[in-house]
């Protein structure tokens, strides 16, 4: 596939991991560091392309991949789902959704659950769907479970646009759209989360551009590129994060320019202002609650907001005992770590939402799994890994078949 | 979801709602065109155009130039290690034969040198691998250079 296959290169992917291992070995010995240089992908597309390509097993041991929560489905809270089921379950309504939420546990069932016991619920690969659904059933409302950072908030706004443009009144949207720049800084601020650069989110700053992570730089001192999801892309995206550590260097940098302008996407940004505004506060799993970091939609649009019109309960409810999501999206705990990892939490049944989504850490560890690195750990623990004592159970991959 | 896919703008839909055909691997979808089109590139212009698509919309056109400059850069990076490696093996050193290196925790065994801090590596083969490892760091700084004024716009 054109634009694809070429940054799928083993040959080049070879020497640029030669590159990236050079780079830090002399940034390692003239530091004299012993603890790993610590990047996070902000982003669950990239964390996804790391294990299916395997890139964390050709990387140097010295650098050490934290896989950050810009999975908009992982992070979706309990009381959410709940919210989503209580809308999903009122008469009349077709609830419409893309397939990664279908599994996401509330406190008592999933989507999925309450599509089985006879709720509307249905799949859709884009709001432009939802509202074709709305167009042709006048008598039912039509309710779209908005989802993700500002790579897709652009087509929500620009769909209900649309369904203004249209005067379509059965068509809503219960946003749980999501922003970017208050979880990097909430991240950058916790305490404990000791990390050396980072790899941005491609297709956010898609939209939104490079300007807004300048203060990463300016007050955190850490270098910041942003990456594309190919391996190529991210190999090359380490080598610049490495280049900068090693120059003592720290800027916003772009690998991506191919898809990436410095200056964002004005058209997309002008719909999200015209239909959205931040909340003052919105809630994360494991994160906890996050100032502006959510969007509803404005006054402007209030006819649609599926929150209004069904009065949600907006509960806010913990997250189950056994799952350990919360440290895992904080980046505190590997996957593998977790005491119900593989055994109790698996893809086809999932004790926490980070097993559901294929950008969700735990999927892409148990998907692409492999054994021989986990075994490795399990014996060779990171000094820096302060869990010594949890049991890690070795992963029972596709036990079930299952893919 | 968050997962894009590169595909070609195929044909114009409905020119006034911004739709248009995408093709992705042989699969073809009407797709908004809305956030890739401006005064100076109008829908009608599309057709041709490669394209990012998440979820039913396209949400940047792909720049040829910007990807051809990349794999050049990739490329370069490539050249660089080679020019390197040729040097290295000119002057007889000899580096551990794998990835792993001083500071690592696991596995710091395998081959011949290993490498706590690197002192044993260090000093056996200081004179041969000390140049290398110079040639090393320029060679890294030409190639940051190159990097840097790709991206001296958002600094």
């Amino acid at each position: 596939m054109k634009y694809v296959d070429e940054f799928r290169d083993p040959v080049v992917g070879r020497r640029v991991i030669d590159r990236i291992a050079r780079t830090t070995e002399a940034y390692v010995r003239r530091e004299r560091r012993t603890r790993p240089i610590k990047l996070m992908e902000v982003c669950g597309g990239h964390t996804h392309a790391i294990f299916k390509f395997g890139l964390d097993e050709v990387l140097p041991d010295a650098i050490e991949l934290v896989h950050g929560p810009g999975c908009p489905v992982c992070v979706l809270p309990v009381g959410r789902v709940d919210d989503a089921l209580h809308i999903a379950t009122q008469p009349g309504v077709i609830f419409t959704t893309f397939g990664d939420a279908l599994r996401v546990p509330g406190s008592r069932r999933s989507l999925l659950q309450a599509k089985a016991e006879g709720a509307d619920i249905r799949t859709v690969y884009s709001p432009a769907d939802a509202l074709a659904l709305a167009r042709e059933t006048p008598d039912r409302d039509v309710v779209f479970f908005g989802l993700g950072f500002e790579t897709t908030v652009p087509s929500t706004a620009l769909t209900v646009k649309q369904a203004r443009a249209e005067g379509i009144e059965n068509f809503f949207l219960f946003s749980n759209h999501i922003t970017i720049i208050p979880t990097i800084k909430a991240i950058l601020d916790a305490p404990d989360l000791d990390l050396d650069g980072f790899l941005g989110p491609g297709h956010v700053t898609m939209v939104i551009g490079m300007k807004p992570y300048q203060f990463i730089c300016d007050t955190y001192r850490k270098p910041f590129v942003v990456s594309g999801f190919e391996p190529l892309d991210v190999l090359q995206s380490i080598a610049m994060v490495m280049d900068q550590l090693h120059a003592g260097q720290c800027a916003v940098e772009n690998q991506y320019r191919r898809l990436v302008p410095d200056e964002g996407n004005a058209v997309a940004m002008r719909a999200v202002a015209d239909v959205f505004r931040l909340r003052d506060h919105f809630e994360w799993r494991g994160l906890g609650s996050i100032e502006h970091s959510g969007l509803e939609l404005n006054d402007a649009y209030a006819d649609f907001d599926a929150e209004r019109r069904y009065a949600v309960p907006a509960l806010s409810v913990a997250d189950p005992k056994a799952c350990q999501c919360g440290e895992v999206l904080q980046g505190k705990l590997k996957p593998w770590e977790c005491k119900v990892f593989g055994t109790g939490c698996k893809p086809e049944t999932p004790i926490g939402s980070c097993m559901v989504s294929s950008e969700g850490a735990c999927a892409a560890y148990y998907t692409h799994g492999r054994i021989s690195t986990l075994r490795a750990r399990t014996t060779a623990p990171s000094p820096t890994r302060s869990h010594d004592d949890l049991v890690v159970l070795p992963p029972r991959r596709r036990a079930s078949g299952a893919e | 979801m968050c997962l894009g896919i590169p595909g070609q703008v195929v044909a114009i839909e409905d020119a006034a709602k911004k739709l248009g055909v995408v093709e992705v691997s042989g699969v073809r979808r009407v797709t908004n065109l809305a956030c890739v089109v401006d005064d100076e590139h109008p829908v009608e212009g599309c057709v041709g155009d490669w394209v990012l698509v998440h979820v039913g919309f396209a949400m940047s056109r792909i720049d040829a130039e910007e990807a051809a400059r990349t794999l050049d850069l990739l490329e370069e990076m490539g050249e660089v290690q080679a020019e390197l490696d040729a040097m290295r093996a000119h002057l007889h050193a000899v580096r551990p034969p794998t990835d792993r290196f001083p500071g690592a925790t696991a596995d710091a065994s395998e081959g011949g040198r290993t490498a706590e801090d690197g002192r044993p590596a260090g000093e056996g083969g200081g004179d041969v691998s000390g140049p290398g490892v110079g040639a090393g760091a320029d060679g890294d700084g030409d190639a940051s250079g190159a990097g840097n004024e790709r991206s001296e716009g958002p600094r």
